[in-house]
């Protein structure tokens, strides 16, 4: 490789570089991919963790924290972004892909939880498992089938709903099964 | 005209950079797993390789052509 080739490929790096610090700034500074209350670091850290919503898969990658060794735990659900972020204080320790059709509230958690449910509404019969209750008559609940066709790997596009449920991955949905009784669920 | 500017071994040159800006681009995202640093995505990607690309053959081309004008 002679001089000129080294000098072009430090010229590429250094123009990367620039790049690549502008465009961090950008992202870090634009308001609207973070949610207030919790520390930029700690989201930035998970959301680069995020893989493909996937029903059969966690959400990140990396392995569950013990969700009763965390203090001052609460959720936040933010239905624009389609995820779910488990707080510690002001710090995220976990992101989830999810969908939900219930509207701006607090909701708190209520320690029981299933393996399997089924709703029946006119058109359809949908069954979802790993289900945890939550107030309002609300619940967290992995979608499973429906009319029964399994569901679709990336479930947010699909076009069924449970009514009332925050609709999580299947080992997303198992995970927060162990959330302790009376955890906070915002839902913005 | 251009082409006592783009000449062959420009072009050669460019190659070998775009390649090294390949290798960045997978080199900074597999870190960005590990590190608090903003994730490229494969659009951003694209964009800061077309963004480098330009200003590469702008600083080899367009500059000595404007210079002679």
């Amino acid at each position: 490789m002679n001089n000129k080739q080294k000098q072009f490929i430090l010229l590429t790096t250094a123009m990367f570089a620039v790049i690549v610090l502008i465009f961090n700034i950008h992202a870090y500074v634009d308001s609207s991919r973070f949610i207030s209350g919790a520390s930029r670091p700690s989201q930035v850290l998970n959301v680069n963790r995020l893989r493909h919503p996937n029903i059969n898969k966690p959400s990140e990658h990396r392995h569950y924290l013990d969700l009763s060794k965390q203090g001052q735990l609460r959720l936040i659900m933010v239905p624009g972004l389609n995820r779910l972020y488990v707080l510690s204080g002001q710090r995220v320790v976990y992101i989830m892909h999810t969908r939900t059709n219930i509207q701006r509230r607090a909701l708190t958690s209520q320690g029981h939880h299933g393996q399997q449910v089924a709703h029946v509404n006119s058109d359809h019969t949908l069954a979802g498992r790993n289900w945890s209750a939550l107030s309002h008559q609300c619940y967290i609940i992995a979608p499973a089938t429906v009319d029964q066709d399994h569901v679709a790997k990336d479930w947010l596009k699909t076009a069924f709903a449970f009514p009332n449920s925050i609709q999580l991955s299947q080992p997303d949905a198992q995970w927060l099964q162990s959330l302790p009784k009376n955890t906070k669920i915002i839902i913005r | 005209m251009l082409r006592q500017y783009l000449t062959p071994a420009f072009l050669r040159h460019l190659v070998i950079s775009d390649g090294a800006l390949v290798v960045l681009i997978i080199i900074y995202n597999l870190l960005a797993m590990l590190i608090p640093i903003v994730k490229l995505t494969w659009l951003t990607g694209l964009c800061i390789f077309i963004l480098i690309n330009v200003i590469l053959i702008g600083l080899k081309v367009v500059i000595p052509l404007l210079n002679q004008r």
